[in-house]
């Protein structure tokens, strides 16, 4: 993948030096412009606020402290630099991470797990949507949300396939992507999409990050505990 | 008539000996024995009775010399001798009882003459002293007599109902009981104390009551008070030099009195004295067998009564108990709370073993392969990615194993303490020598043991500076004992470093006991006791599932 007129920026924050190097590469074989690459969140921030890359990938932990620090460091990032994608990579599947960084904001945001950098177009393909103002939630991440709602509410009421679609809109895909993916025709995602809307009570919206928005303030909202 | 009397002088004798009865602190029926006694021999021998008003209007013989019988009850009459003493709180003459009608005592008793006199305790008619006679009137002096005598009576009196109230079974058992509760209301120290206070200087009626607590060298800190005067506050010190009830309670362990506030030398004697107050007395307050403080009573009018210290011992007695479970149960809650925060810092440590090991490693390992396939898929070479994909997860499985066997190594708990010592004294870059000669055993027991020596085990590489260890286990009994031994510098603190405490909270935990010599330079030595459940000793070891493999 080649990048259009002027390549995507990118700045990475990886304490795994293998890795940061992986992606790095993976990235710049798909033809992006890795600017700056970080062991340590502290230095993750600094070199970010110089570069104002297009996206910057963070891991949750990261020295100094070796606690969420890269994730701090990623709301951080987004609440300075608005013209920033973020992407979090973790190992941790959870979602109260996610919705930490995601905040009331689902744009040019995502959080996957790691293993996701060997899936090449699928990695490159969530960094140029985050960049675009699109959001990339990973589906196990959803999935969790999803599992922890299913017993009791309103998403017994949506069938299988519902449910299937709804997830794919909480990873912060568009209606063509969850027609590719899920192996349907359009008209049959704008269908089930609003079925879905009207089963849970949310208003409906064609925009895709709003849509995200109205789908995770769902899920975030009277999580049962 | 009047040669039948005692000369004057000779009167005296009986009533010095019923006062220095009652101050020597006599049991009340003695000294009511002592009173009767007196007055009859001042009576040239005539009967005489110690008659007490009752609530219900009847009058109750405490003591008799002679004639009417101990315990005897006389019903509530309005034209009874007894009743008319006490209406009137004047000395009463019957000449003849034949005359007025009288039941009981004239038929009963064959009294025909009688002299009673009013026996007034602290203002009010407490019951009366009488002499009888079964023939003629008593001398025309015997009211003089007996009420010159009836003066020292009530004093004598008066001091035995201090000594009575103090001795109430009923109210002691009754504040102690009050005093036991605190401990299931888990109170604080502090409030057991002041109950102590409160109750101790209540039931001693004229006095007020403190504790004091006694710091290593003898001085005294006032830890609660009751109804003291208000030169005295909780807080105040006294140094060790001095001398008072306390004093003597901390010099000799045991409960003392004070007299005389005014000649002693201690602080709190000479503030008290100089409030009015002239006598007090101590017991010593243990807690867990060890000496802590002192209750103290401080009275107001002479000497206390005979015997109090008995009872503030029975108060500190139980304040001890009820302070040592409020401590213990302390101790238990803090030990709970550092058992809960280690399986906290257990956690942490193990997620983030895992996340930064072994899960890395698998990322790795996915991120390699799917790689591989891509380079497959597009006609390239996969083999270095496989070969990445294959050292990852090799080193993945080792963090892994790691992990596991820092939870509980499989040692353990397949071949027991004896066989999960090897392996770990194998890790140790210590000369350890085992001695270890135990059967399986229940396996929380065997994991309590394990990490106990583990952690005794890793104190002295990381502390002591040893060159050699011994590790000795054995059972006693249903006793299993363990020692740990080590040549290194000595001079372990509990204080310092959790790794003491957390044993300790293990070996508690499993209801041991744990004891710890370490003197400077010459080593330490760790000794711990755990007990075996006895249905594992008693059973037979298939039927417990124990040593049978």
């Amino acid at each position: 993948m080649t990048g259009p007129a002027a390549a995507l920026r990118v700045s990475i924050g990886e304490d795994d030096v293998l890795l940061r190097e992986g992606i790095a590469r993976i990235l710049a074989d798909a033809g992006l412009d890795v600017v700056a690459q970080s062991g340590n969140a502290d230095d993750l921030l600094h070199r970010a606020l110089a570069h104002r890359p297009d996206v910057v990938i963070a891991d949750v932990r990261m020295p100094p402290r070796r606690e969420d620090d890269g994730l701090v460091a990623a709301v951080e990032i987004r609440r300075r630099l608005p013209g920033t994608a973020v992407l979090v990579l973790s190992q941790f599947c959870e979602p109260a991470f996610a919705l930490e960084l995601i905040g009331d904001r689902p744009e040019g945001v995502g959080y996957l797990l790691k293993e996701r950098v060997g899936d090449v177009d699928s990695f490159t393909d969530a960094v140029t949507r985050v960049a675009a103002g699109g959001s990339a939630l990973d589906p196990e991440v959803v999935g969790v949300m999803l599992g922890r709602r299913t017993r009791g509410g309103a998403l017994d009421a949506l069938t299988p396939r519902e449910l299937a679609v709804l997830a794919a809109m909480a990873e912060g895909k568009s209606n063509s992507g969850i027609a590719g993916a899920l192996y349907v025709s359009l008209a049959a995602v704008e269908k089930h999409v609003t079925s879905i809307f009207r089963k849970l009570g949310v208003a409906a919206d064609d925009s895709e990050h709003r849509r995200v928005h109205a789908v995770l303030t769902y899920l975030r909202q009277r999580q049962p505990r | 008539m009047a040669a039948s009397l005692p000369h004057p002088r000779a009167r005296l004798a009986p009533l010095a000996g019923v006062a220095e009865l009652a101050a020597g602190g006599a049991a009340p029926d003695v000294v009511f024995s002592g009173v009767v006694e007196a007055a009859s021999a001042l009576l040239a021998g005539r009967p005489t009775a110690l008659v007490r008003f009752e609530e219900d209007g009847t009058s109750l013989v405490l003591a008799a010399s002679g004639g009417t019988p101990v315990g005897a009850r006389a019903p509530a009459q309005e034209d009874s001798l007894a009743a008319r003493v006490r209406r009137s709180g004047t000395p009463i003459r019957v000449d003849d009882f034949a005359r007025i009608d009288v039941r009981g005592v004239r038929a009963g008793w064959g009294v025909r003459a009688a002299v009673a006199v009013p026996v007034v305790v602290e203002g009010s008619p407490w019951g009366l002293l009488a002499a009888t006679s079964g023939g003629g009137p008593l001398p025309g002096d015997t009211e003089g007599r007996l009420g010159e005598f009836a003066d020292v009576v009530a004093a004598t009196v008066a001091g035995v109902q201090a000594w009575t109230r103090l001795r109430d079974l009923a109210e002691e058992q009754a504040a102690l009981r009050r005093l036991a509760e605190l401990a299931t209301r888990e109170a604080p120290v502090r409030g057991v104390l002041d109950a102590v206070a409160r109750e101790a200087s209540w039931l001693a009626g004229v006095s007020f009551g403190m504790v004091l607590r006694f710091e290593p060298d003898g001085s005294t800190e006032i830890e609660a008070l009751a109804g003291a005067p208000e030169n005295f506050a909780v807080g105040m010190r006294t140094s060790a030099d001095g001398d008072g009830s306390a004093w003597r309670v901390w010099r000799t362990g045991r409960a003392a009195r004070v007299d005389d506030l005014g000649s002693m030398s201690g602080r709190w004697p000479m503030m008290a004295h100089r409030f009015g107050f002239t006598s007090s007395a101590a017991a010593p307050l243990r807690i867990d067998e060890s000496l802590w403080g002192a209750l103290v009573v401080v009275g107001r009018d002479g000497p206390l009564p005979a015997g109090v210290e008995d009872h503030l011992s029975n108060f500190t007695e139980v304040a001890g108990t009820v302070i040592a479970a409020v401590e213990n149960k302390a101790k238990l809650k803090a030990s709970r709370a550092r058992v809960v925060a280690a399986a906290d810092e257990t956690r942490h440590r193990l997620q983030r073993d895992v996340h930064d090991g072994a899960q890395q490693r698998l990322v790795h390992t996915i991120v390699a392969l799917k790689l591989a396939r891509q380079a497959i898929a597009d006609g390239g070479d996969p083999a270095a990615l496989v070969d990445e994909a294959l050292r990852n997860a090799e080193r993945a499985i080792r963090d892994l194993r790691d992990v596991v066997r820092g939870i509980l190594p499989a040692a353990v708990t397949r071949g027991g303490l004896a066989a999960g010592l090897e392996t770990l004294v194998e890790d140790v870059a210590l000369a350890v020598e085992l001695r270890v000669d135990v059967p399986r055993l229940p396996p929380a027991l065997e994991t309590t043991a394990y990490f106990v020596l583990a952690e005794a085990l890793g104190n002295v590489v990381k502390h002591a500076d040893a060159r050699s260890a011994v590790i000795e286990a054995w059972l006693s009994g249903d006793v299993l004992v363990i020692d740990v031994r080590d040549d290194g510098e000595g001079g372990a603190d509990p204080a310092r470093g959790t790794g003491l405490i957390g044993m300790l909270d293990r070996v508690e935990a499993a209801d041991g006991r744990l004891t710890l010599s370490s003197p400077s330079g010459a080593g330490t030595t760790v000794h711990v006791e755990l007990p075996v459940p006895s249905s594992w000793t008693s059973g037979s070891p298939e039927d417990a599932g124990g040593p049978a493999r």
